[in-house]
């Protein structure tokens, strides 16, 4: 595949997120915020008032579950000042609680993005959505067992936002994948070669490095363009690219997408070394997201 | 028909004739299905650890989660749910089981640093070990393994039928394989060609 090609996916995924609602540099201070249990209401709601489409789109979305409270609100919702609008947020913030509004924000965001079928990967519909999340949860669960027991350690937000844009890559490759579905059959099959290793082949270039292409489009902090970059090839120079690498680990314990040689993927030991984490914390944080599933649900169904 | 699903850390005894046991998405986690050959009465769970006194005794996940527990729990199921009249049984550990192993994927472990014990995150094979080491002390036969790979899995298991999906192509039906009890023997299909378990 040529550079051009290579621009072309990057473009087409970059289209899909111009038609998206909202801009990820905002989805991702909302992040950092909401993962803040004593982050203040009003700071969120000046930050969403910084995107009106976000705004509005949200402030429609919890009006259709909790009708009474905000119909009225999202009925004018066009016409609202800004301040009627900054009391209804302030309200949803206050009344939906953070992890609701956080839930909301990434599916009109990164989940508009992720959550259609990839036949290019074997990918359902939802499944590329559901992994994302599943790492997420766990690449920050991951942060937070370094932090309780005294280990060097990321910020656990940090570890959500690249979790949940480790695979944002493949969004953009799935095109050129779906038109070589039976060389894509053959090579897994017969060669069994590996899916990043198949895609440089096909599309010029891998999920890793197109995704980290497209978080430094989207302005998103270095160290989650490095882990985006590294998720497969995880360095030392970079805790929370092997963070990642062992929550994508085990988000394919937790909730298996389905697709073939999805399993084919290249565990390196020395994430562990790099992460500081040992094999016990994984089996660890797999066990606590297993019997935390209602939370993974809530994502996928929001 | 009914379809019980059954998740990963559950298992079920397979009781109801009208009702179908489906394992969904079996990736590194590995089916065990232990049968009393007496009766051919079957439970079956989807194992996710290979060692229970690894993870904290708080934690909510149960016995059939782990290979060194669930083979116990299984047998424990189906004397619980058919027990053997007491004329027939002289105890628990004279009942003879056979079982059968079904998931288990293997990623490819990186080799770059080799102080770090590379089977340490080798889960599938794992519990494959450990359970094989549980049947081995409960004089359980192993009767079939379909094991490894990368592809994933499910199973659909009906009152005498037990069949396997793996996907090996892409947007396509997966792989089927099947085994159904005839006369006291397993029959192994699969590419339309039968062949009878040893």
């Amino acid at each position: 595949m040529s550079s051009g090609q290579i621009s072309a996916s990057q473009e087409r995924v970059s289209r899909q997120l111009g038609e998206l609602p909202t801009s990820l540099e905002v989805v991702c201070k909302l992040m950092m915020m909401l993962r803040n249990p004593t982050q203040e209401n009003e700071q969120v709601a000046e930050v969403l008032m910084t995107d009106r489409e976000l705004t509005m789109r949200l402030i429609t979305r919890l009006a259709m579950k909790d009708r009474e409270k905000l119909q009225s609100a999202s009925k004018n919702l066009s016409q609202s000042s800004d301040s009627s609008l900054m009391a209804t947020l302030f309200d949803s913030v206050l009344h939906m609680g953070y992890k609701a509004i956080l839930r909301l924000v990434s599916a009109l965001s990164v989940g508009q993005i992720l959550a259609p079928e990839f036949r290019g990967y074997g990918y359902q519909k939802r499944d590329l959505w559901i992994h994302s999340v599943t790492t997420a949860l766990a690449s920050q669960r991951l942060c937070e067992v370094l932090i309780d027991t005294n280990r060097p350690s990321q910020d656990p937000s940090l570890g959500f936002i690249a979790g949940i844009m480790h695979d944002v890559g493949k969004a953009g490759l799935n095109y050129d994948l779906a038109k070589e579905t039976q060389k894509v059959t053959t090579e897994l099959k017969n060669k069994r070669m590996l899916w990043i290793k198949l895609e440089k082949e096909i599309c010029g270039i891998d999920h890793c490095s197109l995704g980290a292409k497209l978080v430094k489009q989207w302005k998103l902090p270095k160290s989650i363009i490095d882990a985006v970059k590294q998720h497969h090839n995880p360095k030392a120079s970079c805790q929370l690219g092997a963070i990642v690498h062992l929550a994508d680990y085990c988000a394919r314990f937790i909730n298996p997408t389905g697709g073939v040689g999805n399993f084919r993927c290249k565990i390196k030991p020395e994430a562990l070394e790099y992460s500081g984490l040992t094999s016990l914390d994984i089996e660890r944080v797999i066990a606590h997201a297993l019997n935390d599933k209602e939370t993974i649900n809530l994502y996928a169904t929001t | 028909m009914n379809k019980l699903l059954i998740h990963p850390g559950e298992g079920v005894f397979v009781s109801n004739p009208d009702r179908e046991v489906v394992l969904e998405k079996i990736g590194f986690g590995v089916c065990l299905i232990v049968i009393r050959t007496s009766d051919w009465s079957k439970a079956l769970c989807h194992i996710l650890f290979h060692s229970s006194g690894r993870i904290s005794s708080t934690s909510k996940i149960n016995p059939m989660s782990y290979a060194d527990t669930a083979l116990n729990a299984l047998i424990g199921e189906i004397n619980r749910n058919k027990p053997v009249p007491p004329n027939e049984s002289e105890g628990d550990n004279h009942q003879e089981f056979e079982a059968m192993l079904i998931g288990g994927c293997r990623p490819m472990i990186g080799t770059s640093l080799k102080k770090l014990n590379e089977s340490e995150l080798d889960f599938g094979p794992r519990i494959i070990v450990a359970l094989k080491s549980q049947l081995k002390d409960r004089s359980a036969k192993l009767r079939y393994q379909h094991t490894e790979g990368s592809n994933l899995r499910s199973i659909r298991i009906r009152e005498n039928r037990i069949s396997i999906y793996e996907e090996t192509f892409l947007n396509r039906e997966p792989r089927q394989t099947d085994l159904s009890m005839k006369d006291g023997k397993w029959i192994l299909t699969q590419d339309n060609e039968h062949q009878i378990l040893k």
